[in-house]
């Protein structure tokens, strides 16, 4: 908002401290944290992506993951051919160049979602849910029978990609380099939202009829926020192949869109800051109760559940100053 | 400019509409009259699209438009001013101003928001604020505004000032008379008979979803009997 300057000092805010974090960790010798906190930010990107969709357009989305796990996948699938030297589907040679494989990754995430979106987006409500969701198995289960690519076991990455002579397996360059695309999407977001196109997409969400009846073509600007978005998962996926050094199946995983939702409806959904925070609370709680107990999850779900009937506007709208800015 | 013959809509089983004629001429201003429930919001909404019309053909600048996507339509040159006015409430003035303004014939004289902020100073005074909370009568304005910023050839206002304070009317039906001066089609669905007698160069009145009254506004005064059994004021 124009007046309403609050927001956008909460998001600076935020990044200052993600900019300062890592000298705090470091001094404290507590490098696990730098791990963490890259892991945390990774999940922000995706879910900050599914909100441009979720929140600002919506769109309810579910799935989510399968640009994520696309996004993950190709550099894992370009880092294997590369390994092995023969080329992928015989023309396309491997390669563990970031500049090239992160690219990839943002194509084919790009790509999956323009076709996902074309056919999907022709219907609404609960019929949405559920073609995003099942063509998002498709693709779980498409890896799950690739044995050629792990199957169910993944695949590993034994080096991460290399990047203008960049050692990204510290954990700080690559802390800050995670730092810099989360900017940089958030960023994109912004610019997005505050946009003549971001205005279309919130109308469409407030009444897509009304939007119609103007001479507006909704599902072209629909379908355009849902190919951002998707690249955005692309994104988040390629960053956490490298840092995990690891993908598999589990990265599309229907549970996965799920987490990725309920990050965002936690942050609190159509804000810019909601998503970083959802995800930075959702990693956060999970590690911390998986550390006391076993069985985290039974005591993550209750948490969840108060934080929703207490919170409506997500974790968000609990910072003062913040509520009711008229974008929720 | 906009020709609908024997229309005919439903709403899922029960026909409403059995047989609208209306037409609308370059440069006029044409009313729709009727009571309540008699379909004049349906006829407006088969117009545009949003009901599909089952039967009758609706023309707009010489092409057959029934069956097309309401946004096609829409983009034909209909700039629509919904009944309940039905603004973006979590958008501001501005945002619904220019989120969906549309030059779609490169047209010199096209509107901005200087010349919108001309014609409802109030808005202009709003600029930043959500549309949620504005007046009934500011919504009302800016939903005029954002239908005029899509450069329309034919302006439609259903139930304009419904609802609205006589010095919002009085101010709305000002600007109506100043874009009839400027050449721009209008038609209008609304009760106020004494204003649109004035306003208007031809009325339609229907009645249980057909077209049973049509005349000039000279008929009008001069068939004042039929025209009070028909719209019942």
């Amino acid at each position: 908002m124009t007046t309403n300057r609050r927001p956008l000092m909460a998001l600076g805010l935020t990044f200052a401290v993600l900019l300062v974090l890592p000298f705090v960790a470091t001094a404290l010798d507590s490098t696990a944290t730098i791990s963490l906190v890259t892991r945390m930010m990774i999940y922000a990107i995706a879910a900050s992506s599914l909100n441009l969709i979720l929140g600002y357009g919506g769109m309810v989305s579910f799935g989510h993951a399968a640009y994520y796990g696309l996004g993950g996948y190709t550099v894992g699938i370009l880092y294997a051919h590369f390994v092995s030297g023969d080329p992928l589907f015989g023309i396309i040679p491997g390669t563990n160049q970031f500049l090239i494989t992160l690219p990839a990754a943002l194509l084919v995430s790009g790509l999956f979602a323009l076709a996902l979106g074309a056919l999907s987006l022709r219907t609404s409500g609960v019929q949405f849910i559920m073609i995003t969701l099942a063509f998002a198995q498709m693709v779980f289960f498409l890896f799950v029978s690739l044995e050629m690519y792990g199957g169910d076991d993944g695949l590993i990455i034994r080096r991460p990609n290399e990047l203008l002579g960049l050692r990204l397996r510290d954990e700080l360059t690559f802390y800050f380099l995670t730092l810099g695309f989360l900017a940089a999407y958030v960023g994109l977001c912004g610019r997005i939202v505050n946009s003549r196109f971001g205005m279309v997409i919130g109308g469409i969400r407030q009444n897509e009829r009304r939007m119609a009846a103007i001479g507006v073509s909704t599902y072209r600007y629909k379908l355009v926020a849902f190919v951002i978005a998707g690249m955005g998962a692309g994104l988040a996926g390629a960053l956490m192949a490298n840092h995990a050094r690891f993908v598999s199946p589990d990265m599309l995983h229907w549970t996965k869109s799920g987490e990725l939702m309920i990050m965002v409806i936690l942050g609190g959904m159509g804000t810019l800051l909601g998503p970083i925070l959802g995800a930075i609370s959702l990693i956060g709680l999970e590690s911390v109760l998986s550390g006391w107990t076993e069985n985290w999850q039974f005591y993550l779900g209750p948490i969840l559940v108060l934080i929703v009937l207490f919170a409506r506007g997500g974790l968000y709208s609990l910072i003062p100053g913040l509520r009711g800015n008229g974008r929720d | 400019m906009l020709r609908v013959e024997r229309l005919q809509a439903s709403y899922g089983r029960s026909q409403v509409l059995f047989g609208v004629d209306l037409a609308v001429n370059e440069g006029q201003v044409v009313t729709l009259l009727g009571r309540n429930g008699m379909g004049k919001t349906t006829t407006i909404r088969a117009i545009m699209g949003l009901n599909p019309p089952s039967g009758g053909t609706v023309e707009f600048r010489g092409r057959p438009i029934a069956g097309l996507p309401p946004e096609a339509i829409a983009r034909l040159g209909f700039g629509l001013v919904p009944e309940g006015r039905q603004v973006f409430p979590t958008l501001t003035v501005r945002e619904n101003l220019v989120a969906t303004a549309a030059n779609r014939e490169g047209r010199r004289d096209a509107w901005t928001l200087e010349r919108v902020f001309g014609l409802f100073p109030r808005l202009k005074e709003r600029e930043h604020q959500l549309a949620r909370t504005l007046s009934g009568g500011e919504q009302q304005m800016l939903a005029i505004g954002r239908a005029l910023m899509t450069n329309p050839r034919l302006l439609i206002l259903d139930e304009a000032t419904e609802g609205l304070a006589p010095v919002i009317r009085a101010e709305i039906w000002a600007v109506l008379d100043r874009l009839k001066g400027d050449g721009l089609s209008i038609l209008i669905v609304d009760k106020n008979l004494k204003v649109l007698k004035r306003l208007a160069d031809r009325h339609y009145i229907i009645e249980k979803g057909r077209t049973v009254w049509q005349g000039t506004s000279l008929e009008l005064e001069r068939e004042k009997e039929t025209v009070r059994n028909y719209i019942g004021i």
